[in-house]
């Protein structure tokens, strides 16, 4: 196994809710070698998506670390934590998440304007809409690029959010639930997706509670009260 | 480059900030509104008092002072001071038609007045407008007329030298003298005659002014010591050549003017030839004194690029020099500038500019608060958005600059168009006016109340940019609450919100 692109150790979250107190995550270890695509398993409520936010660099463990290519995410500062979710990471929620007041295309290119000042962003304006459009292309929304969210279906919005997450080519793609709120059909279409774009190299981690989507992947690890307590071979042929 | 994106798009895309900026733009143009009424209102105050009155005056006992000839000569030696003229000021009565009302009454050199202040332009009749009527029953042929009509274009309507020869040679005019005896002729300020007024759009009647009607001055003469002396009190007859509007009601009402001279004359102030020392019982003895001139005042124009009250401090030091050399007793005149001199009016029209300029001011923080309100709104509905943003890279700096930048936005669209709103507002004012009364019949303004006959309509724009930086700052100020708090999210519970 090649050096892991990211690498997470003894990983603990704890969460207040009210006097209760949730320890969503207890000591977790994984890693995730470049060009991997792995799912992580588990029910609702099993952390799998805290976990995500963590290797994501979306929020701070109470504990433990998450390396991105060997360097502690938790100690970079805050600007550079900002950088490495724009460039080396892109996230696809289960509830989309666009942006309403965008079209489809501004919603891509909106991930390379992050980053960019108004006066850099002339500059790479034409290469980054150019990109944005062949991703959408590529995702199938040659026709919907000036739609607004509230006019694209479910299965489109992802395909839009898919389009987002890669328009600054990141390293990892992090997709939380991506088929969650989908019916089975484009369920199964925006996997398909997924599966193409690990085909053609790119590095995922999948959360999901449907093992049939998890068993898709190279490799599933399982979340049950905030630990994994299975980590099978991989099991796509 | 993304925050100016979304800046514009929730802009275009969303109700609340357009209340915001509906907000901030009311405010801005309620302020210059009131700024540029008030302000309009005061700049009239200012030059409407500045009519008439010199820039500085030397204000003495009303029963004059000795040796104002001299005094002048030495004022007017003062590199501070252009020119002046020597002026008599008292109290009368003015008796029209047997009508006596109480005015004040001037004595001075039209011909130096009109240098010093000017007078011509506060004449409310022209010679045509005077002449007109006077067709109806002359021909304008006649000599009458063509006499009339030389003394109606004279360079000054008052000719200070009627009065002696009147006294010298009654018959002088004889072709006149029936209609229009050889009197001293007089100015009395519009509002004098108390059968003048304005209608209702502010214009007053030529019919019932006292334009070219004899009328009679009354005045006490008083002794060099401000007693009544032996003197009985002055009558002279008068004609009314002309009315002058200064637009100052406290002018208007209760000014007349007449030559320096023949004031002079009625109130004994002239340089005169008395016995003093006579036997009371017998009436015999006696030793002829003279008597010096006297008059109350000086009006002084400063030099061009004189501070009003530079010259006034040069002018009261040449007065304390002036009567320290020559010992003379009694309080010496006063320097007072044409600001002193209207104080009370031009304070209180300052006063209450300042007043609802504070007022409005204040009621311009609503548009801060309803800015933050308004954002504050914004931010709660964006914070998924807010969330997403951090997810895709976005920096904490960057939200906030956002949200100050979308306050900035909202601050500008908003001033900017209440500066729009307001200055079409406020150079429409006497029209829009024009229009509410035609339709309801009901006068925001009423002319015959006040004494201009238009509202102030000019916008002030250096104190309107103010007003504009001011709501932008204000904006931004609103934002900035909303815009911490923005920032301060994190983007996990910013993404689970709903």
């Amino acid at each position: 196994m090649s050096e892991p692109i990211l690498e997470a150790r003894g990983l603990n979250k704890h969460y207040r809710m009210g006097s209760s107190d949730l320890h969503v995550l207890r000591g977790v270890d994984v890693e995730l070698a470049p060009g991997e695509m792995l799912a992580i398993l588990g029910r609702s409520g099993s952390g799998k998506s805290t976990l995500l936010h963590l290797l994501g660099g979306l929020d701070r463990p109470d504990s433990g670390t998450v390396d991105f290519n060997g360097q502690n995410l938790f100690r970079l500062a805050g600007g550079k934590l900002d950088r490495y979710r724009n460039r080396h990471v892109g996230f696809v929620f289960q509830f989309y998440h666009l942006l309403p007041e965008l079209s489809a295309l501004e919603n891509v290119t909106i991930g390379a304007m992050l980053g960019r000042s108004v006066l850099g962003w002339p500059g790479v304006k034409k290469k980054v809409s150019e990109r944005a459009k062949t991703l959408l292309e590529r995702v199938g929304l040659a026709e919907r690029m000036k739609h607004r969210p509230a006019k694209l279906s479910g299965g489109e919005r992802q395909r839009v959010a898919i389009a987002r997450a890669l328009i600054n080519e990141p390293d990892v793609l992090l997709a939380d639930e991506p088929t969650g709120n989908l019916d089975i059909e484009t369920g199964g279409s925006i996997l398909e997706l997924f599966h193409e774009l690990h085909d053609e190299g790119q590095t995922m981690v999948l959360v999901t509670h449907d093992e049939k989507v998890a068993n898709a992947a190279d490799r599933v690890v399982t979340l049950e009260r905030g630990k994994l307590v299975r980590e099978p071979a991989g099991s796509r042929g | 480059m993304y925050k100016l994106l979304l800046i514009l798009k929730y802009l275009r895309r969303k109700l609340a900030p357009l209340f915001a900026a509906v907000a901030v733009m009311l405010c801005t143009a309620m302020v210059i509104i009131v700024m540029s009424v008030m302000g309009g209102f005061l700049d009239e105050f200012r030059r409407s008092a500045k009519n008439l009155t010199g820039d500085v005056i030397v204000e003495g006992p009303l029963q004059g002072f000795a040796g104002y000839e001299e005094l002048l000569g030495r004022i007017e030696s003062l590199p501070e001071i252009e020119q002046g003229t020597p002026v008599i000021e008292t109290f009368g009565l003015i008796n029209f038609r047997d009508n006596a009302k109480p005015v004040r009454i001037q004595g001075v050199d039209l011909a130096d007045l009109e240098q010093i202040v000017g007078y011509k332009h506060t004449l409310v009749w022209t010679p045509d407008e005077l002449l007109a009527p006077m067709r109806e029953f002359m021909s304008p042929d006649s000599d009458s007329y063509k006499r009339l009509e030389t003394i109606l274009r004279r360079e000054h309507p008052v000719d200070p030298t009627l009065a002696d020869r009147a006294e010298g040679n009654p018959a002088a005019d004889a072709a006149l003298a029936d209609r229009f005896p050889p009197r001293p002729e007089m100015l009395i300020g519009i509002e004098v005659n108390p059968y003048q007024y304005r209608d209702e759009t502010g214009a007053y009647s030529l019919e019932r002014s006292w334009a070219m009607a004899p009328a009679v001055l009354t005045v006490v003469p008083l002794t060099s010591s401000g007693t009544v002396g032996t003197q009985r009190e002055q009558r002279q007859d008068f004609v009314v050549v002309n009315e002058f509007k200064s637009g100052l009601y406290d002018i208007d009402g209760s000014y007349v003017f007449v030559p320096f001279g023949t004031l002079q004359r009625m109130l004994a102030m002239e340089e005169r030839t008395v016995l003093e020392g006579v036997d009371p019982e017998t009436g015999l003895g006696g030793t002829e004194v003279t008597k010096p001139g006297r008059a109350n005042r000086l009006v002084l124009k400063a030099a061009p690029g004189i501070d009003v009250n530079d010259a006034r401090a040069a002018v009261q030091e040449t007065i304390g020099l002036f009567y320290a050399e020559r010992d003379l007793l009694g309080a010496p005149p006063r320097a007072l500038t044409w600001e002193d001199v209207h104080g009370q009016i031009l304070g209180a029209v300052q006063n209450e500019k300042g007043l609802v300029t504070f007022l409005f001011g204040v009621i311009g923080i609503v548009a801060v608060v309803m800015v933050a309100t308004t954002f504050y709104m914004i931010v709660l509905e964006k914070t998924r958005d807010i969330g997403v943003l951090r997810a895709i890279g976005a920096s904490r700096l960057g939200i906030m600059q956002m949200f100050l930048g979308y306050g900035l936005a909202i601050g500008i669209v908003g001033s900017v168009l209440g500066l729009v709103i307001a200055a079409a507002i406020v150079t429409n004012l006497n029209e829009i006016q024009e229009l509410i009364a035609a339709t309801t019949g009901w006068r925001m303004w009423n002319p015959q109340t006040y004494f201009f006959d238009r509202i102030p309509d000019r916008v002030n724009y250096t104190e309107a940019g103010r007003v504009v930086v001011g709501a932008i700052v204000s904006s931004v100020i609103g934002a900035t609450l909303p815009a911490l708090l923005a920032a301060r999210l994190k983007p996990v519970e910013a993404l689970r919100y709903e």
